[in-house]
C-alpha cells in the first residue's frame, strides 16, 4: 500500500513539474490586455456598486449592451439605470451570478437573455487567458469551479501555443478568405457610456448577412429552473424581476420561428415572473442590425428603447413596482 | 459527478484513502463507505433521484428475500413480475411515457379523433436504464435459483448503486458483482496500478479522441445541408470513433475505478472496430448489455436451440428491444432493426459464430481478407450510426440522401481537413495502432512490458495530451442520456 502511494506521489510530482514547465514556458502576454471590450465588466460593476438603490438593472447579453439607451429609460421612470449586459457568450450562469448578490431592496431587474442561453465554459476558458479576474465578478462560481476553469485556461493556452508551433510545419493550404468589411473600432473597454450602454456603434449603417440556417433547434430550456431559483433569491433580497424576450433580426427569426415559439410557450408557462413582452416585440428588420443578429445599430437601438418604454409603461405590475421604488 | 470533472478528481482519492486507511477493518464498514460515496456521487447531479434508486433497491431487496423463501410457483411468478413491473414501470414513466403518449395520439388522429396527450415534463434520471437492468438480473437469477438472496441490505444497496458503474455501466450481473461485496478485500499492488492505467487510457479516449471527434461530427450532423457527401462521410466516420472512445472510455474509467477498491467488473468492450463481421462486432461491443439480453431474453426464448425461423424472430426481437433500450424514439428502433438485418445473412448461412478468436492472433499484420472484412464491418457500422446520431429518422434519411451523391468522391470541406483536424487524424491513427498491438489484452495499456522510465514517459505523454489537447467543448458522456 505504501509503495503504491509512494510511487503515485512520485509520478504525480514529476508530471506536475513537466506540466508546470509547459505552462510557464507559454505564459500569457498581457500587455494592454486590460483594455478589451470584456474588461468593460470592471467598469460596469464599479457603476453598479456606486449607484444607490432603488435602480433598474438590465441583465443579459449584447442584445442589451448594443440595443438599449438607458438614459431614455432613466428619464422616463426617474430611476437610475445600470446596463450590466455585455456579452451573451459569458453564459447564463455567469450573467445571473453577476447580479444575484448585488441586488438590494427596491431594485428592479430586467432580464433579457439571448435564447436558450446556458453555461458557456469554452468561452470563459478562452477569455480567462487574458482576463484572469473575470470570475470574481460573478458569484456563481465556487472555489472548485474557479480552480477548474483557471487550470483549463492555462492548459488551453499551452495547447494553442503547441498547435500553432505544429501548424508552422504543416504545408500552407492557401484557403481563400472571405472579404471582410472594413473594421471600425467597436469592441474596446471605453466603448460604454456612463450607464453601461455601448455607444461606439451608434453611427454604423445596418449590414447583416442573411442566413438560411436554423440556429436554435427546439429543446426544453432546462435553465428555466435556474432562472426561477435566481428570481426567488432576488425577491428574498427585496428586489423584483421582469423578463423580456431579446432583440433578434427578422430573417433569422423566420428561420427559428417554430422552435422559438415553443420556447416562448415554455417560458410563459414555467417561468415564475411577469413576462413583459411578446416573442416578436423586439424583432426588427435586418437593416437595423450590423455585425450580428442581436446587435442593433444606433437607429435600431433608439427604436427598441422606444418600444421598451412603451411596454414598460403599459404594464401594470411594472408601474406598481416603479411607484413602490420611487 | 462526471468522471472527467475536477470534482471527481477530488472525490476519488478521498474515498480511496478512507476506504483503505479508515474503513479497512471490516468489509461492512467498507461497503457502508461505498454506499455513502455512491449516493453522494449520484446526488451531486440531482439528489431527488436518489429516492428512485432507494425505492428500486428496497423493492428488489424485499422481493429477493421473498422469492428465496417462497416455494409456491404461482406466488414466485407473482413476485418476479412485481419486480419486473416496478423496475420496467419506473423506466417506462421516465423514459418512454411521452413517446407512447404521443404515438397513441398520432394513431388516434389517423382515425379522425385527434387529442392532445398529457406530456410529462420531467428529466430522465441519469443511468436509470443501467441500474434497472442490474437489479432485474438480481431478481431473475433468484427466481431461477441461480443466486441466493442476500440478507445484508448494505451490501445489496452498495451493489445497486456502486458508483464506478452506476450511471453508464457496465451492466453488472448480480452473480458476478454481489458476491464481491461479501468477500474480504485485501490491497494488492497490481490491482490498483492496473486500475489507474485503465482510468488513464479511458480519459485519453474520452478527452482526446472522443471530444475532439465530436467537434467535427457535430458540425456535419448539425448542418447536413451545408456539406458535400465526402464531408458527411468523414463526419459519420468521426462519429463512429467518438461514440466508441466515449463509451468504451467511460467503461475503462469505471472498471479501473472499481479495481482501486478491489472489485472486478466485467469487460465491456473488446476492440470492436477489429471485428470481421457484425456478429463478432456485437460480441465485442457493449458486452455487458449484449450478454444481458442473451442471458435474460434470447436464451429464455429458445436461443439457438429452436428452428431457424424462430431464431431469426428472436434475433429481431433482441435487436429491436436493444435499440429501444437506448431511448423512446423511432430512430432507435430503426437502428436496432438495421443491425438485425445485418446479422440475418450470417444466421441463415450459419456463420454467425465463425469469428470467435482475436483477429490475426499472434501476428502483427492482418491478412488482406481480414482487412477487407474489418473494413466492410466498419462501413456497415458507420452507416447504422448515422441513424443513431441524427436528430430524427427524417434527418437520418436526409443525411443518407446527401451522402450517396457523386460528391462522395470529392475532397471533404476545408472545415474538416484543416490543420487542427489533421492533428486529430494523426492521433486517431496512433490510437488505433496502440489498440491493434494490444488487441488480445483486456485494455490497451494493461501489462506494458517496458522499462519503468519508458513506461512512465508514455503515461506522461498521455497526460500531457489529455491536458493540452483537450477539446474546446467538453461533451457529456453519450450514454449518460440512456
Amino acid at each position: 500500500m505504501y509503495l503504491f502511494l509512494k510511487r503515485c506521489f512520485l509520478f504525480l510530482f514529476i508530471t506536475f513539474l513537466i506540466i508546470y514547465a509547459f505552462v510557464s514556458y507559454h505564459k500569457v502576454e498581457r500587455a494592454n490586455y486590460r483594455q478589451t471590450y470584456l474588461h468593460g465588466i470592471i467598469d460596469k460593476h464599479q457603476l453598479l456598486d456606486t449607484t444607490s438603490s432603488p435602480r433598474i438593472i438590465i441583465v443579459g447579453g449584447s442584445n442589451n449592451a448594443f440595443g438599449i439607451d438607458s438614459e431614455m429609460i432613466e428619464n422616463e421612470f426617474n430611476l437610475p439605470v445600470v446596463n450590466l449586459s455585455i456579452n451573451g457568450g459569458l453564459g447564463l450562469y455567469y450573467m445571473l451570478g453577476e447580479v444575484v448578490s448585488e441586488t438590494r431592496k427596491g431594485d428592479i431587474v430586467l432580464l433579457s437573455i439571448e435564447y436558450f442561453a446556458k453555461d458557456n465554459r469554452n468561452f470563459l476558458v478562452n477569455k480567462l487567458r487574458s482576463f484572469p479576474e473575470l470570475l470574481q465578478y460573478s458569484s456563481h462560481y465556487n472555489i472548485v469551479n474557479k480552480v477548474d476553469l483557471k487550470i483549463s485556461a492555462a492548459f488551453k493556452h499551452v495547447q494553442t501555443g503547441i498547435l500553432e508551433y505544429i501548424y508552422t510545419y504543416l504545408p500552407d493550404r492557401n484557403v481563400p478568405e472571405k472579404p471582410k468589411p472594413p473594421k471600425v473600432p467597436i469592441y474596446y473597454r471605453k466603448a460604454f457610456n456612463s450607464n453601461g450602454d455601448v455607444i461606439s456603434h451608434l453611427d454604423l449603417e445596418g449590414h447583416l448577412e442573411k442566413s438560411d440556417r436554423q440556429y436554435y433547434p427546439y429543446k426544453y430550456w432546462e435553465q428555466i429552473d435556474d432562472l426561477n431559483k435566481f428570481i426567488r433569491t432576488t425577491r428574498k433580497r427585496g428586489a423584483e424581476v421582469f423578463y423580456l424576450f431579446p432583440t433578434y433580426a427578422k430573417s433569422f427569426f423566420m428561420q427559428d420561428a417554430e422552435s422559438l415559439k415553443l420556447l416562448e410557450l415554455d417560458i410563459k408557462t414555467n417561468l415564475n415572473v411577469v413576462v413583459l413582452n411578446e416573442l416578436e416585440s423586439f424583432v426588427y428588420p435586418d437593416s437595423l442590425f450590423f455585425d450580428s443578429n442581436f446587435h442593433l445599430t444606433g437607429k435600431g437601438r433608439h427604436q427598441r428603447t422606444l418600444d421598451l418604454i412603451e411596454i414598460l409603461s403599459n404594464n401594470e405590475d411594472f408601474r406598481l413596482q416603479i411607484a413602490q421604488s420611487n | 459527478m462526471l468522471f472527467n470533472s475536477i470534482e471527481f478528481a477530488l472525490f476519488l482519492p478521498v474515498v480511496f484513502l478512507l476506504y483503505w486507511f479508515v474503513f479497512h477493518k471490516s468489509i461492512r464498514y467498507q461497503n457502508t463507505l461505498i454506499l455513502i460515496a455512491s449516493y453522494f456521487f449520484y446526488g451531486w447531479w440531482n439528489w431527488r433521484f436518489l429516492l428512485l434508486i432507494l425505492l428500486s433497491t428496497l423493492i428488489d431487496y424485499i422481493i429477493g428475500l421473498s422469492l428465496e423463501n417462497e416455494e409456491d410457483d404461482v406466488k414466485r411468478k407473482f413476485l418476479l413480475f412485481t419486480s419486473i413491473g416496478v423496475n420496467i414501470g419506473l423506466l417506462g414513466v421516465f423514459k418512454y411515457y411521452n413517446f407512447f403518449a404521443e404515438s397513441f395520439a398520432a394513431a388516434f388522429s389517423l382515425f379522425g379523433t385527434p387529442f392532445d396527450p398529457i406530456r410529462l415534463n420531467i428529466i430522465l434520471p441519469i443511468g436509470i436504464s443501467f441500474y434497472t437492468f442490474q437489479t432485474l438480473s438480481y431478481s431473475i437469477d433468484i427466481y431461477w435459483r441461480k443466486l441466493e438472496a442476500t440478507r445484508d441490505f448494505i451490501s445489496f444497496a452498495a451493489f445497486v448503486s456502486f458508483f464506478p458503474q452506476l450511471v453508464a455501466g457496465p451492466v453488472e450481473r448480480a452473480k458476478n458483482l454481489l458476491p464481491q461485496f461479501h468477500k474480504n478485500r485485501v490491497f494488492d499492488y497490481h490491482n490498483p496500478t492496473n486500475g489507474l492505467r485503465q482510468i488513464l487510457w479511458g480519459l485519453f479516449k474520452k478527452i482526446v479522441i472522443a471530444d475532439n471527434c465530436a467537434v467535427y461530427a457535430n458540425l456535419t450532423f448539425d448542418n447536413t445541408m451545408d456539406y458535400s457527401g465526402s464531408t458527411l462521410a468523414l463526419g459519420a466516420v468521426l462519429f463512429a470513433f467518438q461514440i466508441y472512445c466515449d463509451f468504451s472510455g467511460y467503461s475503462d474509467i469505471a472498471i479501473g475505478t472499481a479495481k482501486l477498491f478491489g472489485f472486478k467488473l466485467m469487460q465491456n468492450f473488446a476492440y470492436p472496430h477489429f471485428s470481421r463481421d457484425i456478429a463478432e462486432f456485437w460480441r465485442r461491443w457493449h458486452i455487458s448489455l449484449s450478454t444481458w439480453f442473451r442471458d435474460y431474453l434470447y436464451i429464455p426464448m429458445g436461443g439457438s436451440r429452436v428452428s431457424k425461423v424462430k431464431r431469426i424472430r428472436n434475433v429481431f426481437i433482441i435487436f429491436i428491444i436493444g435499440g429501444f433500450w437506448h431511448g423512446a424514439d423511432i430512430k432507435f428502433l430503426a437502428y436496432g432493426s438495421l443491425h438485425a438485418l445485418y446479422i440475418l445473412p450470417l444466421i441463415i448461412l450459419g456463420k454467425n459464430r465463425k469469428n470467435l478468436d482475436v483477429v490475426a492472433y499472434g501476428k502483427f499484420l492482418p491478412s488482406i481478407r481480414d482487412v477487407f472484412d474489418m473494413g466492410t464491418t466498419f462501413c456497415l457500422r458507420v452507416f447504422a450510426l448515422i441513424i443513431f446520431r441524427a436528430a430524427s429518422i427524417e434527418d437520418a434519411f436526409i443525411f443518407m440522401s446527401r451522402l450517396f451523391t457523386k460528391e462522395l468522391f470529392s475532397l471533404p470541406s476545408i472545415e474538416v481537413q484543416n490543420e487542427s483536424s489533421l492533428v486529430l487524424y494523426s492521433l486517431i491513427l496512433i490510437f488505433n495502432l496502440i489498440e491493434w498491438v494490444h488487441r488480445d489484452k483486456e485494455f490497451a495499456l494493461s501489462n506494458l512490458n517496458l522499462h519503468i522510465v519508458l513506461r512512465w514517459s508514455f503515461y506522461i505523454i498521455i497526460i500531457l495530451l489529455i491536458c493540452f489537447y483537450k477539446s474546446p467543448t467538453s461533451e457529456n458522456f453519450i450514454y449518460f442520456q440512456f
